[in-house]
């Protein structure tokens, strides 16, 4: 089976080459625009769920026909995923990446071919196409705004995500937008920072109660940079009886996060709702597809990447979450009612009557 | 685009002999007939075997399995790494009626703590074996005093264990050399205290002072990308074994695999793209080597998160240009073979051999979640792949009856009960390690071998009694099997022992041995399901017997 496919892969290269010969991009045989999504693993509940839902009412709305095809986590896969997509007639490409430096030469081959890429939710450093994510920073960002907005002053402990991940250093140059005045002025004193193995609560919790103990539990706020380890956290303060009179930060929407944001012992969850992710990149596949250039794409701003290369790319505002927000992730049908509001008092919370 | 196999590449792989003649024809691309399953049946707890490797974050990798037969009876002793946990030796004294059974052999000489991965060798010329222990901190040599019996032998040796994370050993026989070149790989640097991406330490390359019988101070390999396997191997077939190194992408963004060039007389330097070795970036995790494709040239499978890779090289081609085919041979392995779990796995020791004796390698593939690493398989089972005749392989599942959803680390095949058909061993961290008996097509209570098998151990005078780097050709009626011998690769662990292939209903077998010199034995005869000796200028193969007690 697998030796047929390879088979087919090398037919497709043979169809995409001629047609770099005639034409350069391979047109649907109507004039309705296609739009080719590659998902790197449709398995994963969150994609059928969210995103594709969100990917598809847009370019229905934009009068674009949705195709798409799973790589089921190979990165070969994926490869000829992409070569068949623009073999059916793909007009734009949406790809999640299983790999975003594998994925590269047939992303350069589309783009080659004029037909624009879009880099969903996972960066592709190939120059020319558009990359659409939340912004990571920003989250850092906002659940700084958020903790500073209610300490403005003491004394601050800040749990990290794993050393080896990219991303919770983006957090922390997040908060330090926000903070750094304070810290530099006196104001706030981090007086613990760590990062944490895995992201793994039970190692944020170790970290946060070592942190209580050194500082006699004089801690005012705690910068968690998700929702996991916040929960670690808050184990950590409930033993001390701390919990819910030290704001905690998070992210993520996880459902036990904002069930605690209900009962009031963490501060706000930063949530990156998938169907805005899903909606921007539908919408901006339309637009690229119809001639666009990323750079002209509504809202995309010029980025550039660790890598070195400057990207058109639009950054999707993540949501904080707090109390008073609770009723937009019910709403979206993100968490039930009971989830949120399981073990809070009659009459404490509006969103939960 | 990636390098797609040429046509030329793949119409080799099609025409590769199946047991009948092509008759100049073109050959069919109708898929090959599926091969039998070999069934396994876990014997763990008759075993006698209670082994853990445990540890946190030092020893999240590591965990590999020496196994070699300490007591010269025939069948292997297994000696596992523990991480934090003291390391043991466990000596067979298993047979056919009684079954698998392992004793541990308690000696403070080889229960050490802090030991990632172990590779018998037979280091002196004694044609005792001896044992190279990788360690996160000093590493050991052990020498075999025989009866499994050894000592440290770091100071008689002039060899210096350093202070390192070694997660990589391989070994190889320079001409006129006395003893082995011994290339240690490191991980992350331990003295770099942030832990952070990119900060991987050297590796080191021991070679004999000349005329004498100890080591030099180390050869620094460098830039070190975090290597958690390597392997010294004739990938040209051309008599010059290089260094091939698989390194762990996640501290080591920037880095790549290697090949580091041996030749006679001149700086050790890694092949370059200017050469035609092509960047390959993956979370490198474990070599496993054979030739799958039929062209009399060892190919290489990679172990990685997601797509595991198989190296082939380009027919025609004047450097190391290597293809992969993994995907074009369904041997990628990327998801968990069954269980449920969608996320890509976590791959680590590999290792080829023909677990159903049809002449074609079957593949092990150790799997498990680093910790708890939520982009990659929770419950992630090892598995195995059945080699084809057409070079693809089947992906049978569970149906082999090696079902574990633990965190599997360092594993072997070698027959261990002597009854003439593979088993298995698994090293997995936080939990027990695991044996599978092989029991081909039949059942628990009646083993049936699903085909013949001849078994063979190469002699030849000091140095390198095991004859490492010596090539050994398997001729049945259609069919050409060749292995290369090395030490190195796999997941921090390796085998010396006998040479098991697999000559399905073949009557006997002809072996032909090209020596490390390059000398060529004659075709040698050696009758189905039979255990020989070949000695380096001996006329016939010698039956094997135990040594007398």
């Amino acid at each position: 089976m697998q030796l047929k496919r390879g088979l087919v892969a090398l037919g497709a290269t043979a169809v995409v080459a001629a047609s770099m010969l005639s034409t350069g991009a391979v047109m649907a045989q109507d004039d309705e625009l296609v739009v080719g999504v590659s998902w790197n693993n449709f398995q994963e509940e969150r994609w059928g769920l969210w995103d594709a839902p969100a990917i598809q009412a847009a370019l229905e709305a934009a009068g674009a026909k949705y195709i798409s095809t799973d790589a089921a986590s190979s990165a070969d896969q994926q490869l000829a995923d992409v070569e068949n997509l623009i073999s059916q007639g793909a007009d734009a490409l949406i790809i999640l990446a299983q790999d975003g430096t594998a994925i590269q030469p047939a992303v350069q081959s589309a783009l080659d071919q004029g037909i624009p890429v879009i880099a969903y939710d996972r960066l592709i450093e190939t120059p020319g196409v558009l990359y659409i994510t939340f912004d990571n920073k920003g989250v850092g960002r906002i659940m700084a705004e958020t903790i500073y907005g209610l300490v403005p002053e003491g004394n601050y402990a800040i749990i990290k995500g794993s050393q080896t991940d990219a991303n919770s250093d983006f957090l922390r140059a997040g908060m330090e937008e926000v903070i750094g005045q304070a810290v530099a002025d006196g104001k706030i004193n981090i007086v613990c920072e760590s990062y944490t193995d895995n992201w793994d609560p039970a190692n944020a919790q170790a970290s946060m109660e070592q942190c209580l103990t050194a500082n006699n539990n004089e801690i005012d706020a705690v910068l968690s940079e998700n929702d996991g380890m916040a929960g670690g956290v808050i184990a950590a303060l409930e033993a001390q009886g701390l919990a819910g009179s030290v704001p905690v930060s998070g992210q993520d929407g996880d459902k036990a996060a904002l069930n605690r944001v209900a009962l009031g012992t963490q501060s706000v969850s930063v949530w990156k709702d998938a169907r805005g992710l899903g909606a921007a990149a539908g919408a901006a596949a339309a637009a690229l597809a119809g001639g666009a250039a990323p750079a002209d794409v509504e809202g995309a701003v010029m980025f550039m990447t660790p890598g070195g290369n400057e990207l058109a790319s639009i950054f999707l505002a993540p949501n904080p979450i707090d109390a008073a927000k609770l009723a937009e992730v019910l709403d979206a049908g993100w968490i039930s009612k009971d989830e949120v509001c399981q073990g809070v008092a009659a009459g404490a919370l509006p969103v939960c009557d | 685009m990636r390098r797609r196999p040429t046509a030329l590449l793949l119409a080799l792989l099609l025409a590769v002999p199946t047991g009948g003649s092509v008759n100049g024809a073109t050959p069919s691309p109708a898929p090959a007939a599926d091969p039998v399953v070999p069934r396994f049946t876990e014997v763990t707890r008759t075993s006698g075997l209670r082994h853990v490797y445990d540890g946190d974050w030092d020893f999240f990798v590591g965990g590999g399995v020496a196994l070699f037969d300490c007591d010269a009876d025939g069948d292997p002793e297994l000696y596992l790494a523990g991480g934090e946990r003291p390391a043991s030796l466990w000596e067979n004294r298993s047979d056919p009626e009684t079954g698998i059974r392992f004793a541990r052999r308690e000696d403070p000489v080889t229960d050490l703590r802090s030991v990632t991965g172990a590779y018998p060798l037979e280091i002196d010329g004694d044609g005792i074996g001896d044992l190279v222990v990788l360690r996160l901190g000093e590493d050991l040599l052990l020498r075999g005093l025989g009866d499994c019996r050894f000592e440290r032998a770091n100071e008689r040796w002039g060899f210096t264990g350093g202070d390192l994370w070694t997660t990589a050993f391989s070994a190889t026989w320079e001409e006129g050399a006395t003893l082995p070149a011994l290339a240690f790989g490191s991980y992350v640097d331990r003295t770099d205290s942030t832990k952070r991406i990119g900060s991987c330490a050297y590796h080191r390359l021991f070679r004999p002072r000349p005329e004498a019988t100890s080591y030099s101070e180390p050869l620094l390999l460098t830039p070190g990308y975090c290597a958690l396997s390597m392997l010294f191997s004739d990938w040209s077939r051309t008599g010059r074994r290089d260094l091939r190194v698989s390194n762990d992408r996640h501290y080591a963004p920037k880095g790549q695999e290697q090949l580091w060039r041996f030749a006679p007389g001149e700086p050790v330097i890694p092949w370059t793209a200017a050469d035609g070795w092509q960047p390959l970036v993956i979370w490198g995790m474990g070599i496993a080597s054979t030739d799958v494709t039929g062209d009399g040239l060892p190919d290489y499978f990679l172990t990685n998160q997601g797509d595991n890779r198989l190296q082939v090289l380009v027919p025609g081609a004047e450097g190391p240009v290597y293809d992969d085919l993994a995907w074009e041979l369904g041997a990628t392995a990327t998801q968990p073979a069954f269980g449920g779990d969608p996320l890509p796995s976590t791959a680590w020791h590999a290792e080829f051999a023909d677990l159903n004796d049809d002449t074609r390698p079957d593949l092990l593939i150790a799997k498990g979640n680093v910790e708890a690493m939520e982009d990659y398989a929770e419950r992630d089972p090892s598995e195995i792949l059945l080699g084809r005749a057409d070079g693809t392989f089947l992906r049978p599942g569970r149906a082999t009856g090696v079902v574990s959803f633990d965190r599997a680390r360092g594993g072997a095949i070698a027959d261990l009960d002597g009854d003439g058909i593979l088993d298995l061993v698994l090293v997995q961290r936080r939990t027990p390690a695991r044996i599978w008996r092989g029991i081909g097509s039949g059942t628990p209570a009646a083993p049936v071998p699903i085909g013949g098998w001849v078994e063979l151990r190469l002699r030849q005078p000091a140095p390198n009694t095991d004859a490492i780097g010596a090539w050994v050709e398997v001729r049945t009626p259609g069919r050409l099997q060749a292995r290369e011998l090395t030490v190195g690769g796999g997941h921090a662990g390796g085998q010396l022992g006998w040479i098991h292939v697999g000559i399905g209903d073949a009557a006997e077998a002809e072996v032909r041995v090209t020596w490390p010199d390059g000398s060529e034995s004659a075709w040698l005869s050696v009758g189905r399901d039979r255990r020989v000796i070949i000695e380096k200028g001996a006329d016939a193969p010698r039956p094997w017997s135990p040594t007398p007690p």
